[in-house]
């Protein structure tokens, strides 16, 4: 009922949330990807990013649509301070200077097709698609869920990466992240690559030199780590 | 035992040789069996010189493959003499091992015999390969023989099993990269510069017995045709990486004017039985397809590889061709002289002409050229040019006019750039711009990274460079038509505000600028109307920023590197 009402007060324009927008020192431990779908929504894919740094990107879709309509990326920083840093980054990226926005996160900006948002230490990116004007509603639904998020401090689990450290070369062989894990990236310097199949992504060598792979996940609390390198 | 010797042992089996001559088949030392034939005399008879002749034409097509593509018969020809006498024909009979294949009624004219023969038994069946043993015969109006002359022939199978394309100089072939397979974002595949390019092979599951150029029944496998799909390669559920290995013509990239080399394998796969359509009696050579020359003598023997190189640059500029390699082939006559065979082995080859190599600043996978990136360049230069600004100014072009994109009005919003960290390390999701799986609006880190992106596919080196105030949050914008939009105004937003907090652009190392972003007034008075679109195709830096605003001095050029694909 309270996300409802949230969700009723951004859509009339009147910038209304339960918790004023004010800095605060709270630490989330990362938000739920099961707590951010839009009403109406489906979650289509969760991306990892290829570094460290990048975002975790998740797309939604109204039920039974193939294409995103939404896109919201997310980072869990250590702290409040390196979220606005980051927030500030985000920005940057915009050409045109974004409008602040009142009672949402503890600063925010945007309009009705994107929103950038800093709840404590976490920085949301919320992108409606295609000209949609859903950017704000989301963002106050995802604000909510990242009030409700627990606290503590971000620490990803360690998932586990299996496979075969000498492969044929040729011959692909299956890369296992096992824990929790909602999207994977793997990449690979020097002699191999790495591709995304329907099972999973695999190795491939492509010479007898050495290689070295690169193994970045996001878990169920959107947090972004590197598990291989 | 000598190769004629093999000869002339086949062909007695054939019962070829002299009729009526009794001094059997002469096999010269150093050549072909010589196969004659003559008037039909009874013994003790006078000699008549006004008689019916008939012998193999010198120019016998000795050795044919009816299963080629393009096979429009078997000519049967026979040198014959009939003396103007009237009422006389000839006619032409096939048996193997003395069993009649084929009777084929001839045509005669003034000096020959000669029937076409469609490689057909008489069940309308492809005849399998081996020797074939010829009568010809000159009859009166009763069917009396007069003439009669035998020769050898024999049925091969021909054929190319793969095509391996290489560049003259080994750095010409560029590999390419398909972005997905079986429609998984990021399911890369290479084809690497060292691929087989072109293969005719049976599939998986056809057995062990199964060979490259014919089905089980004997039919001809179908040469594959160049692979049309821009985004993956073809499937094979069977094969171990989901994609197929066995038939199949793959795209190859190449830096334009390359002189390209195509090394084909040889076969003479028969169903059931590998190599056994090779010939055996007559020597048969692979002609050079048009446009190439070949590097060894062209002897057609099973397994072979046969080079033939082209004589000029079959992807002379940027742009898509498709090379077709016609492998056609004679047979030498019995009489010694190289005889065409009808049809042609033909593989096709789709090229794409590049700039030159790609240019990244990383070595890894996606850093290659996508076939789709490079189909897309390749159409919009069409062959026109291999320069590389001239590439490039097709490029904004095209990103600006074709691709359906527009500036984002309401926020000036990058869908498809990361910055990780700053205005350094760029990461473009060109996977899923391909797709334009987050819309059609960009803005112009987007459009630089899909300039600077699509240009280093195709061997230009671009980086991208951000252009911000030294000492303000923005500057104003002259009058300027942002992609997508369809008149000049001083302000691309909703908003009213005619400024920008940044802006990206791309270029080559010299420092032009590149943009594909927005078209400039580029009229010298770029603060009022009238306009005169200008799109930056290698402008001078300050004449760029002088018609995009009026703070240009206070602008600032930073960061000077390529975009990271993923």
């Amino acid at each position: 009922m309270r996300r409802a009402t949230i969700v009723a007060a951004v859509a009339l324009g009147l910038c209304v949330a339960s918790v004023p927008g004010r800095t605060s020192a709270q630490v989330r431990a990362g938000v739920p990807l099961s707590s951010i779908a839009p009403a109406g929504m489906s979650l289509l894919w969760a991306q990892a990013p290829d570094t460290r740094d990048g975002p975790a990107r998740v797309a939604f879709a109204s039920m039974g649509a193939q294409s995103p309509q939404l896109v919201v990326d997310v980072w869990v920083t250590v702290d409040a301070r390196a979220a606005r840093r980051r927030a500030a980054a985000v920005l940057d990226t915009m050409t045109h200077e974004l409008s602040a926005i009142t009672a949402l996160g503890d600063r925010a900006w945007g309009d009705a097709g994107l929103v950038v948002l800093v709840r404590d230490n976490v920085t949301v990116l919320v992108r409606a698609l295609g000209g949609g004007r859903g950017a704000l509603a989301t963002a106050a639904h995802i604000d909510a869920a990242l009030r409700a998020a627990p606290a503590g401090a971000p620490r990803p689990g360690a998932p586990s990466v299996i496979f075969a450290s000498a492969p044929q070369v040729g011959v692909p062989v299956p890369i296992r992240v096992r824990g929790d894990v909602v999207g994977v990236h793997v990449s690979v310097d020097g002699d191999g690559y790495a591709r995304r199949t329907r099972a999973g992504w695999v190795l491939t060598r492509t010479g007898e030199g050495p290689f070295a792979l690169r193994v970045v996940v996001v878990d169920s609390m959107l947090r972004v780590a590197v598990v291989a390198e | 035992m000598t190769r004629w010797a093999h000869v002339a042992a086949a062909l007695a089996v054939l019962g070829a040789g002299c009729v009526g001559d009794t001094d059997g088949t002469p096999v010269p030392p150093d050549g072909p069996p010589v196969i004659t034939g003559t008037s039909v005399k009874s013994p003790g008879s006078t000699f008549d010189v006004a008689r019916p002749h008939i012998e193999p034409a010198a120019d016998l097509l000795s050795a044919a493959d009816p299963k080629l593509d393009g096979f429009t018969g078997w000519p049967l020809a026979f040198s014959a003499r009939y003396h103007d006498r009237p009422g006389l024909s000839c006619g032409i009979t096939l048996d193997r091992d003395g069993a009649v294949v084929r009777e084929l009624p001839a045509v005669s004219t003034e000096d020959a015999c000669v029937a076409v023969w469609d490689g057909l038994d008489g069940a309308g069946d492809f005849l399998s390969p081996g020797p074939v043993h010829l009568t010809a015969t000159i009859e009166d109006s009763v069917g009396e023989p007069l003439a009669v002359a035998e020769a050898g022939i024999e049925v091969v199978r021909l054929g190319i099993e793969r095509v391996q394309l290489r560049g003259v100089r080994a750095a010409d072939r560029v590999p390419l990269l398909y972005r997905e397979v079986d429609g998984v974002r990021e399911g890369f595949y290479e084809v690497a510069a060292t691929r087989f390019p072109w293969r005719m092979a049976p599939d998986g599951s056809e057995g062990a017995r199964a060979v490259s150029l014919d089905h089980a029944d004997g039919t001809p496998r179908e040469a594959p045709a160049p692979w049309d799909d821009l985004a993956s390669p073809p499937l094979d559920a069977a094969s171990p990486d989901g994609v197929e290995r066995d038939t199949y013509s793959l795209p190859t990239a190449w830096v334009a004017g390359a002189l390209v080399e195509a090394v084909a394998a040889l076969s003479a796969d028969v169903a059931g039985i590998p190599g056994g359509g090779a010939p055996a009696l007559f020597d048969v050579r692979v002609v050079a397809p048009e446009g190439t020359t070949l590097a060894e003598d062209g002897r057609f023997a099973d397994g072979d590889l046969i080079t033939a190189t082209s004589t000029a640059s079959p992807v002379s500029a940027v742009g898509r061709y498709d090379w077709a390699l016609e492998w056609s082939f004679e047979a030498r006559s019995a009489a010694g002289q190289w005889v065409p065979i009808p049809g042609a082995a033909t593989t096709v080859h789709r090229l794409y002409g590049l700039v030159a190599q790609p240019v990244f600043d990383y070595s890894t996978v996606p850093h290659r050229a996508w076939v789709d990136v490079v189909d897309q360049v390749a159409t919009w230069v069409a062959g026109m040019s291999r320069d590389p600004d001239e590439v490039a100014g097709s490029i904004v072009d095209g990103v600006y006019y074709d691709l359906g994109l527009r500036y984002d009005a309401e926020s000036g919003a990058s869908f498809y750039t990361d910055y990780p960290s700053g205005w350094t390390g760029a990461v473009f999701q060109l996977s899923w711009f391909q797709d334009r799986d987050f819309g059609s609006i960009i803005n112009c880190s987007d459009a630089g990274s899909i300039l600077s992106t699509y240009a280093n596919m195709v061997g230009i080196d671009f980086r991208y460079h951000i252009l911000t105030h030294g000492a303000a949050s923005g500057f104003d914008l002259n009058y300027i038509q942002p992609i997508g939009f369809t008149r000049f105004s001083e302000t691309p937003f909703t908003s009213g505000r005619g400024a920008f907090r940044y802006h990206a652009v791309v270029g080559p190392p010299d420092g032009r600028f590149f943009d594909a972003t927005l078209a400039l007034d580029g009229d010298g008075t770029p603060t009022a109307p009238p306009h005169r679109l200008l799109l930056a195709q290698g402008l001078d830096p300050t004449e760029y920023l002088r018609d995009l605003s009026s703070e240009w001095s206070g602008i600032v050029t930073s960061v000077d590197e390529k975009v990271r694909v993923r």
